[in-house]
């Protein structure tokens, strides 16, 4: 080797040391190994079918008395117990003792019974089917341990051990899991083992509601029903119900259940008619646990145990059953249609609970009828009429059947005719057909059917007409009524609700009674007694109703056979206008009464007494005639002596004259009080029937005193104008116009 | 064809010139570096023997993880246990690691690889492999997390180590996922620790 090559190798020998001994040592010394598993997510699609559940499963069977009880072997329906040994044992029941609550349900059981025990069931299972378990496990006085095992009857290995289990007293804990049944078991057990109990052999380990089954499955069952019509046939117009009912035949409770579906269009939902096992629900999507989206036609009701306005509540295995109801009507023009309804209810297995399941109900389908639509209409000619002293009155009935579908009647279609058959009525009772021949039987049981036939064809009528005379002796507001039901053979009739119509004639009395006589008049101070003569109509009087001018209402009514009335609580010394008014039994009112004036008596005044009439209650003045001549004038005087003295002047007396009003008289001379023609002076004068002599007079009971109006000048009252000066001035209700009356 | 041209007299052979002296020096140096990568980047084999270097002989060590005694790799099947939404499967029994090698070793799992067939399940896997010396593994409690990676063992010469493994299913799986089957190998690199 050359001196060149030598050094060469030298250096590749040098390089190749430098690079083993520094790049990367360490990474120069591994080595490699695998470790790996493989692995499989459970299925828990399969829980609807064979469907596998325990019996028994919260231990409520048999139920004891009291709050701790014991089953003998045989006795727990589902269950089994033996010892260590694997002899039978009794099973340990609790049911609130030592205040220890069930997990759920009223009772329990305690597997350290007598003896450490283990408790078992067996269920006929599918191989390869995937089922859930789930139990509830509580320590008595301390720790707890149980071991469950799931296997072949009999077979508690390792193999089978489904875990170690251990609680303390704070309260239930939920374990749960699943388990695959391997291939030829047929029948699986599963077994609860006490394997340690902090109080010892006989005390711990309590255990309930044990589920192992195929899960939660939901059923949903639809149906709907006709509410309108009963029966299998829908018709346009008609309200239907549809009912879903849910239940959970699996074994394990369903979770998160809410029911949807979408109302199909043409069928229009009635609001707010959702129940909830029969409990009423608003369509408001705010206010409880089912919502109503009109624009989606989308129902959707949060059932179940808990639910609420956000979310669906649980269905209990086997044992609940939920029910939603709602109406819908079938809309005008959907004659042929199908209408199928599908809900479902979305939930949740307990195991998974983020992997919905979807019940989906069978389809409840049904086809709107096709067919004729036989709508029947009656009208009575005339209506009403005015009976007519001995006459008779013709009346026509009119039943005219119209086909509104799209198909023919069908050959064999009849209308029952009910006729009217009031006492009395003559004339052809057998309905008449016109322009067809079709044939209406004789009368029976009051009415006539008559076949159509030939079928009326869509948009064709059918007419039937009855005739019948009313006699002249009908009684006013006599109804003769004709009513008719058309009944579709040979054709689906489509809408049900118009078959039958019906129409009535009536006897009417619009005529008024005549007007009672204008009635005569009796009077106290306080009342007025009338009496009228009759008035007459043909339909007779009802009654008479008694106006007094100022009323608006009646003061007083009579039967139509009493004519007289005595209107009470009057006032003395007033005057009162009345009129009578006659009804007759068809409500027609006459025309009022000549009017009657009543002037009620005087009162507490007399006619045979004098009075003294005083204006005030401070210094006396009383009204005084100036002299006796004719023509003094009226005046007012004070003094004890001239208002209590013994003088004509002051003593005046109330004379009713024969038209009712008052005269006033000065003592025992032929003076009265006379108002002027004019002007403000009262005179006395001689005593004349002329109406200036005449004075209304009304009692002021606040005051006890009384007013003057002249009967010649209306509106005008005597009044005290100055310390001794009276006259007339227009009447009102000051004190100057009120004078006290007191006997001399 | 035969050559015209007549022989000419001898002649010394002639010196190479300076290029051509460069390039062989430049080739022998690359095969000695090539020689030197090529040994230092690494056939194991090649330490599991002695060679003789110049005078000297250098004696290498070996390295080796068994895992259930197997060199090479180990699977369990634990399909027989359904996986749920947020719970766990773990063996019935641990698996045993042993350090075969004459080295200390430093045990890493620097990467799971999933069988194509499980691409659509990897993502809601969970796996865990923790020390244990119980005769039995127990799963985490569900409200629990998994250990976020695999933490390094380390082990004496002829160590043996016991480790759970454990596979969560992410609480958010997709029921679409029911009945899906995975299967995974968890890579264990073993690199002597350095004396």
């Amino acid at each position: 080797m050359s001196i060149r090559n030598r050094i060469i190798t030298a250096i590749s020998m040098a390089l190749f040391f430098v690079l083993v001994g520094t790049a990367s040592a360490s990474a120069l010394w591994f080595t490699l190994n695998t470790v790996g598993a493989t692995v499989k997510v459970a299925t828990l699609e399969d829980s609807c079918t064979n469907v596998t559940q325990m019996l028994n499963a919260s231990f409520e069977e048999p139920a004891i008395n009291g709050t701790l009880g014991y089953a003998n072997d045989g006795e727990m329906l589902g269950w089994r117990a033996k010892n260590a040994a694997g002899q039978p044992v009794r099973i340990e029941i609790w049911r609130g003792y030592d205040g220890i609550p069930a997990g759920v349900g009223a009772q329990f059981v305690e597997l350290n019974a007598d003896v450490p025990g283990t408790i078992f069931q067996s269920l006929t299972t599918t191989p390869g089917q995937t089922l859930q378990w789930s139990f509830l496990h509580r320590g008595r006085q301390g720790n707890d341990t149980m071991q469950l095992f799931i296997g072949a009857p009999g077979v508690l290995t390792a193999a089978t051990s489904q875990g170690s289990f251990i609680d303390g007293t704070g309260g239930w804990t939920r374990y749960s899991g699943t388990y695959v049944v391997p291939a030829g078991q047929t029948t699986t057990e599963l077994s609860f083992k006490a394997v340690a109990a902090a109080g010892g052999e006989s005390i711990g380990n309590f255990l309930d509601d044990v589920s192992f089954g195929s899960g939660p499955c939901v059923t949903v069952a639809t149906s709907v029903a006709n509410l309108t019509t009963p029966g299998a046939v829908y018709r346009t117009g008609e309200t239907l119900e549809y009912t879903s009912v849910i239940n959970n035949i699996g074994s394990s409770l369903s979770l998160s259940n809410v029911f949807e579906g979408t109302i199909p269009a043409g069928l229009e939902y009635q609001a707010n008619t959702i129940t909830v096992d029969g409990a009423s629900r608003t369509d408001v999507n705010t206010d409880d646990a089912v919502d109503y989206t009109a624009a989606s036609r989308r129902i959707v009701a949060r059932i179940g145990t808990g639910s609420g306005l956000a979310a669906g509540g649980t269905i209990a295995q086997a044992t609940q059953t939920i029910t939603v109801k709602y109406k819908v009507k079938v809309a005008a023009g959907t004659e042929g249609a199908t209408y199928s309804f599908t809900p479902i209810v979305n939930y949740a297995n307990g195991l998974a609970v983020n992997w919905g399941r979807v019940a989906t109900s069978n389809t409840a389908a049904f086809t709107v009828a096709q067919g004729a639509d036989l709508a029947t209409t009656v009208t009575a000619n005339p209506v009403t009429w005015q009976k007519v002293a001995n006459a008779t009155q013709n009346v026509t009935w009119t039943v005219t059947v119209t086909n509104n579908g799209p198909l023919s009647s069908g050959t064999g279609s009849s209308v029952a005719i009910a006729i009217p058959t009031n006492n009395g009525l003559t004339g052809t009772a057998v309905p008449a057909s016109t322009g067809n021949t079709s044939a209406c039987g004789a009368i029976s049981g009051g009415q006539s059917v008559c076949v159509i036939n030939p079928a009326i064809a869509s948009g064709g009528t059918r007419v039937f007409t009855v005739t019948r005379t009313i006699p002249a002796t009908a009684v006013f507001n006599t109804a003769y009524t004709l009513s008719a039901a058309t009944t579709a053979v040979g054709a689906v009739d489509s809408v049900a609700t118009n078959n039958s119509g019906s129409a009535t004639a009536t006897v009417v009395d619009t005529v008024a009674p005549t007007p009672p006589g204008t009635p005569a008049a009796t009077n106290t101070a306080t009342t007025a007694t009338l009496t009228w003569a009759a008035s007459t109509d043909a339909s007779g009087i009802a009654g008479y109703d008694i106006y007094r001018a100022g009323v608006a209402a009646p003061v007083g009514s009579t039967a139509g056979n009493v004519l007289t009335f005595t209107n009470t609580g009057l006032d003395p010394w007033a005057s009162y206008s009345y009129t009578v008014v006659a009804r007759d039994a068809a409500g027609n009112s006459s025309v009022a009464s000549g009017t009657r004036v009543v002037r009620t008596g005087p009162g507490t005044l007399t006619t045979t007494d004098s009075y003294k009439l005083d204006r005030d209650t401070g210094t006396e003045y009383c009204i005084s005639g100036s002299s006796a001549t004719a023509g003094a004038t009226l005046i007012m005087v004070t003094g004890n002596a001239n208002c209590n003295g013994t003088s004509d002047l002051r003593d005046w007396s109330f004379v009713v004259g024969t038209d009712g009003f008052a005269h006033l008289k000065m003592g025992s001379l032929d003076r009265f009080w006379t108002a002027p023609a004019t002007g403000t002076v009262v005179t006395t004068t001689a005593g004349s029937t002329a109406m200036n002599q005449d004075w209304t007079v009304t009692y002021i009971a606040a005051n006890n005193a009384y007013r003057f109006e002249s009967r010649s000048r209306p509106g005008q009252c005597l009044e005290r104008t100055a310390i001794a000066v009276v006259g007339l001035q227009g009447c009102d209700n000051s004190t100057p116009q009120q004078f006290t009356a007191t006997p001399r | 064809m035969q050559s015209n041209t007549p022989a000419g007299p001898l002649s010394a052979k002639p010196k190479p010139s300076a290029i051509r002296a460069l390039f062989t020096t430049a080739g022998l140096m690359a095969v000695g570096v090539l020689i030197a990568v090529i040994a230092a980047g690494g056939t194991y084999a090649l330490w599991n023997d002695t060679a003789p270097v110049a005078a000297a002989t250098i004696s290498t060590g070996k390295t080796g993880i068994t895992v259930n005694d197997d060199p090479n790799t180990f699977s369990v099947d634990l399909s027989s246990t359904s996986l749920l939404p947020g719970k766990s499967v773990v063996p019935a029994a641990p698996i045993r690691l042993k350090n075969v090698g004459d080295t200390p070793l430093r045990v890493t799992a620097p990467s799971i690889a999933f069988t194509p067939a499980s691409a659509a399940l990897s993502p809601y896997l969970t796996i865990a492999m923790t020390t244990t010396t119980a005769t039995t593994c127990t799963g985490t409690a569900d409200t629990a997390p998994l250990p976020a990676s695999i933490a390094p063992i380390s082990f004496a010469v002829g160590q043996t180590v016991t480790v759970c493994l454990e596979i969560r299913l992410a609480a958010n799986t997709p029921s679409t996922l029911q009945g899906a089957t995975g299967t995974f190998l968890i890579n264990l690199n073993a690199a002597q620790v350095r004396p």
